[in-house]
């Protein structure tokens, strides 16, 4: 039974080398970071990567702290975020969107109170609200906008559609008219659900008015008829059949998403925040529509207490852990000098939340400038619901909100659906 | 049976004694007398156990059990242990939860697809791969490829193939002169089914591979003997190659059920579930509550579901299919 | 074989090429697009999606090798998912070895243990194992990594060697006693070397386990130092949204390694299944 050895050499020498590689690994990095702030953003993309880099460098250099820059693709970030969050250790500084997913961190104590930052002159107040909490400010923002409809003049025009809607009845007629002339009226990124969600959520804000969506969420209930009401315009709209083909699994921002199919010129419209210029181009690759593109308000609702200039909007910013050293205001306010604030608006095409925004950007290109005049008619704002709600009702509010334009929910179904998730986060 | 009973001897006991030491405990009551174990020293035991049971212990059955704690608290996972006790309220919930039922519907409908297709399919290419023709070994390269793919590559490559507009697979059946785009992955009837492709493209060299290693296991003096008896190649197949097979199929089966139920990566990356929860599985579920809502509490009581539907298969499927599988093994025949 | 004469033959292997052919195109396909995706543009892969690459364009692959964050990646992949490999079959094979040849108290018990490991949801103990890893300071550690994932192949990897080590004959047990081997003797110069096909076997499993492992990486390494390839393919695709074939020029060149690897363990794989087992 003394057969040739399974090669018991080349077994040992195996098994050395991984020994020796693992002590080895070992020693090279046992853990945590021994940076004095860690900070993780989600602009993965130069130039804003590399811009992020090279503010937190030069910061670092003036102060003597250090940092360690992470820019994590924005799926991956939440994915990690929630284990950090979970075992109750944020990085130093990272990217929140505000809301209720900020609110659930800040009442688990994980979160600095940053109200006393000496540089919040700089900031325009309204861009500050997503972050407060009972009073208290939580985060920096760095881009701030609101959402409305992104639309192709040349193809409208193609429809014979002179001027953007301004009324639910209009906009319907133009859906229309877009789909006689041949035109796919609407891009939309249904696979994402959340493109969604601001449909829904402005077809309320315009039928139940800013306070009777607050009075909803304040009571945990939908029950009010103007919530079934936004539910059925919706599926009504859904039954026209506006949305580019495939849209039931198509992404937002990736490979024939939302953004690409806008981006080439291949549907009229879209119902999209202050990023969806960029998003368009990057997306498809090319300079997307150009000069040919307009932006309109989300239209009145008739009969509805809601106005045009009460906009769905929000942006980014930044939050510190509530065991990040003092240090870390210092680097929030460096973020947030005129000089760097000009910097992100410039490389990464964000909208400015500078309170003096002429002097950040002097010269705001068509796109930022659309995004200013909406943003200086506004008379309320609304944080998108899936970051203003807990999570749960935000998942819940984007999931329905796909099931209602698929056919699978009605609206009272619909309704009843984020009712159950209001009641059970009690 | 007749002519594998009047094989030469010498095989004769070599099979029948590993098939006796290979029947799980407690299947049949192997004759202790056959048994050859040795009581070895304590201290043997230990080092021999301890590198695993510590590994175990640590990285698998506390995080689980804690895990399982928690499932019976309203949780959202946020500052320190859990204290809002509910009972079996998350268990309550995840009855009438309509995205778990279709969870477990879409298991049903994979599992049989996956045993009415993608087994057998795995199966007749092991039997076809172990005959001796030229170019054997590049197609048996080639059909394990997809198994060794990252199921997060293998996610976004599809996700091109099927994409509605520059996607492969419609240029394809243009090309084949059909003109009609197909909503892959859109439309709420289908992306099941081209889920499950996928995951018989993807993993049917898997079963191939252990079947072929299964096949290659079993002697060939048996079937030179059972040929010198004139057996046909039907009969050689259904006495010898089925039933010695039996333990590698039970594998196969089992892997794939349990690969079902946990099934993941690939389906979170392609579809995330969509659209609206036709495509999802148990733990897309159980991540979307418990990463996506921060409902811990019910996210475990979801992945406890999950552990109970893989204990309550396997349980009913020791007890019912490996049954039958032993009366009719070649063992048992022989003995009878 | 039954079949003898020339003609025989003849039929028999072109029915084989016939089915072989027709699971090849279906496994080929994907990978033909991908392969050839690479090296079109985009106008090409929307304009031409069927036909060959015109021009060939390199392009796309070079950029991608020449990428240090691609080879490091790679690095780390395959690093951790040999030190993954080694740990779970050493372990196994020491614990199945003696689930199968001893007999002592709770033997069952524990195995059952082991193999109910089988059924837990990798997923839902990311939460836990965090704060394990946290607390032993692996985060950002390849041992972060390596050591739940070792943990994790267990079940399967002790259920195939347990069966197969049970099958081996006693005889060559009582020859080795005989010869005064002792369990080690007996464990490591002729148990390990008797089973070297399912060996082979249960190490490709855990290879594959581990270069396809997705969730544990993403949240035990924060840093970029010791990142994976499933990590990178996702980045990449993030960074090149609107570049699809740069994209499927990264899928191609991140299958490529596990392709190398399989052609050659291949061989030892099948060549260890067929001379091996119980001919011994």
């Amino acid at each position: 039974m003394r057969n040739p050895l399974f090669r018991p050499r080349a077994l040992v020498a195996a098994g050395t080398a991984a020994m020796l590689a693992l002590g080895a690994a070992a020693c090279g990095d046992s853990g945590e970071s021994d940076a004095d702030i860690t900070f993780w953003h989600i602009q993965n993309e130069d130039p804003m990567k590399s811009t992020w880099q090279a503010m937190a460098d030069e910061w670092s250099e003036e102060s003597g702290s250090t940092v360690e820059v992470s820019a994590i693709l924005n799926e991956d970030f939440k994915a990690r975020m929630s284990t950090q969050t979970q075992a109750g250790d944020l990085p130093g500084l990272y990217q929140t969107w505000g809301g209720g997913v900020l609110a659930e961190q800040v009442e688990a104590g994980l979160v600095r109170d940053v109200s006393g930052l000496p540089c919040l002159d700089k900031v325009n107040p309204i861009a500050l609200e997503a972050y407060t909490i009972d009073g208290k400010l939580y985060a920096v923002p760095y881009d701030q906008g609101v959402v409305g409809f992104w639309y192709n003049k040349d193809l409208f025009a193609q429809a014979g559609i002179t001027a953007p809607p301004a009324t639910w009845d209009e906009f319907i007629t133009d859906v229309q008219l877009l789909k006689d002339a041949g035109v796919t009226p609407i891009a939309l990124g249904g696979g994402d659900k959340w493109p969604i969600h601001y449909y829904w959520t402005y077809l309320v804000m315009r039928l139940a008015g800013l306070d009777g969506l607050q009075a909803g969420a304040d009571a945990g209930n939908f029950s009010d008829p103007a919530f079934v009401q936004a539910g059925q315009l919706l599926a009504d709209l859904a039954a026209m059949e506006p949305f580019q083909e495939g849209f039931e699994s198509a992404p937002y921002d990736k490979t024939d998403g939302e953004a690409a199919v806008m981006g080439e010129g291949l549907a009229a419209m879209e119902l999209m925040g202050q990023w969806a210029p960029q998003a368009q181009r990057d997306n498809s690759g090319t300079d997307g529509p150009g000069d040919a593109l307009g932006f309109f308000p989300f239209p009145a609702v008739e009969g509805g207490p809601g106005t045009v200039t009460e906009f769905l909007g929000g942006g980014g910013g930044f939050a510190a852990s509530a065991e990040a050293p003092d240090e870390v205001e210092d680097f929030m306010c460096y973020l947030l000098e005129e000089e760097n604030q000009a910097r992100v608006v410039k490389d990464g095409n964000m909208s400015t939340v500078a309170a003096n925004p002429e002097a950040v950007v002097p010269e705001p290109n068509a796109e930022q400038q659309m995004v200013i005049d909406a943003m200086a008619s506004a008379t309320a704002t609304q944080l998108y619901l899936d970051q203003a709600y807990p999570p749960a009702i935000g998942s819940t509010v984007n999931d329905a909100s796909q099931g209602l334009i698929l056919g699978e929910l009605t609206p009272e179904e619909f309704v009843a659906m984020v009712n159950e998730a209001w009641a059970a986060e009690q | 049976m007749s002519s594998v009973n009047s094989k030469p001897p010498a095989p004769a006991v070599r099979i029948d004694d590993s098939q006796a030491s290979s029947k799980p405990a407690g299947a049949g009551g192997a004759p202790r007398a056959k048994r050859r174990g040795r009581r070895p020293g304590a201290a043997t035991l230990t080092v021999f156990i301890a590198p695993a049971l510590v590994l175990f212990v640590l990285f698998v059955l506390f995080p689980v059990l804690f895990a399982a704690y928690t499932a019976f608290f309203r949780w959202n996972g946020l500052g320190g242990l859990p204290t809002d006790f509910v009972g079996l309220e998350n268990f309550k919930t995840l009855i009438g939860d309509e995205v778990f039922l279709g969870d477990m519907w879409r298991i049903g409908l994979i599992t049989v697809l996956s045993i009415a297709v993608q087994l057998p399919l795995a199966f007749g290419l092991a039997m076809l791969l172990h005959q001796n023709f030229p170019g054997r070994t590049a197609f048996r390269l080639l059909f394990f490829v997809p198994y060794i793919l990252t199921e997060a590559v293998t996610a976004v490559l599809f996700s091109l193939i099927f994409s509605p507009r520059r996607g492969f697979a419609d240029s394809l059946l243009a090309g084949l002169g059909f003109d009609d785009r197909i909503g892959w992955l859109s439309d709420r009837g289908l992306v099941v089914f081209v889920l499950f492709g996928i995951l018989t493209w993807k993993f049917f060299g898997f079963h191939m591979i252990l079947y072929l290693a299964g096949r290659q296991n079993i002697p060939e003096e048996l079937y030179e003997a059972a040929k010198v008896d004139g057996a046909t190649g039907g009969q050689l197949f259904r006495y010898i190659t089925v039933p010695l097979m039996g333990p590698t199929v039970r594998i196969t089966v089992f892997l794939s059920v349990i690969g079902t139920v946990q099934l993941f990566d690939l389906v979170y990356v392609l579809t995330k579930g969509g659209p609206f929860h036709a495509s999802e599985t148990l733990a897309i579920t159980m991540y979307e509550q418990g990463f996506v809502r921060n409902q811990i509490g019910y996210a475990s009581a979801l992945s406890i579901a999950m552990f109970l539907v893989s204990l309550v298969f396997a349980l009913i499927y020791q007890r019912y299919v490996l049954g039958r599988d032993l009366q009719g093994s070649l063992t048992n025949g022989g003995r009878a | 074989m039954s079949v003898t004469t020339k003609r025989g033959k003849l039929l028999r292997n072109t029915g084989f090429y016939a089915a072989a052919f027709a699971a090849a195109i279906f496994v080929a396909t994907p990978i033909l697009f991908a392969l050839l995706g690479g090296f079109k543009d985009n106008e090409q892969l929307r304009e031409n999606s069927l036909g060959l690459p015109n021009p060939w364009n390199w392009q796309h692959y070079t950029d991608v090798l020449v990428d240090a964050t691609f080879w490091r990646q790679l690095g780390n992949s395959v690093f951790i998912a040999v030190a993954s490999t080694f740990i779970v079959v050493a372990a196994a094979a020491a614990v199945a070895y003696v689930f199968a040849r001893f007999e002592f108290r709770g033997r069952e018990g524990l195995f059952t243990l082991f193999a109910a490991g089988m059924m837990f949801p990798f997923a839902v103990a990311v939460l836990p194992l965090f704060i394990i890893l946290r607390t032993f300071e692996m985060l950002n550690s390849p041992f972060g990594v390596i050591l739940p994932q070792a943990a994790f192949g267990l079940p399967l990897t002790i259920i195939i060697l347990r069966s197969f080590f049970r099958q081996i004959p006693g005889e060559v047990e009582e020859a080795a006693t005989i010869d005064g081997a002792g369990p080690w003797r007996f464990f490591l110069q002729i148990l390990l070397p008797m089973s070297r096909p399912v060996l082979a076997t249960v190490s490709v499993l855990a290879l594959v386990g581990s270069w396809n492992s997705y969730l544990l990486p993403l949240v035990v390494f924060t840093k970029p130092t010791w990142q994976t390839l499933p990590l990178g393919v996702t980045q990449f695709q993030g960074e090149y949204s609107s570049d699809t074939a740069k994209v499927l020029a990264y899928v191609m060149l991140a299958m490529l390694p596990a392709l190398i690897f399989y052609a050659f363990a291949e061989r030892q794989l099948i060549s260890g299944l067929t001379s091996g087992g119980t001919k011994g």
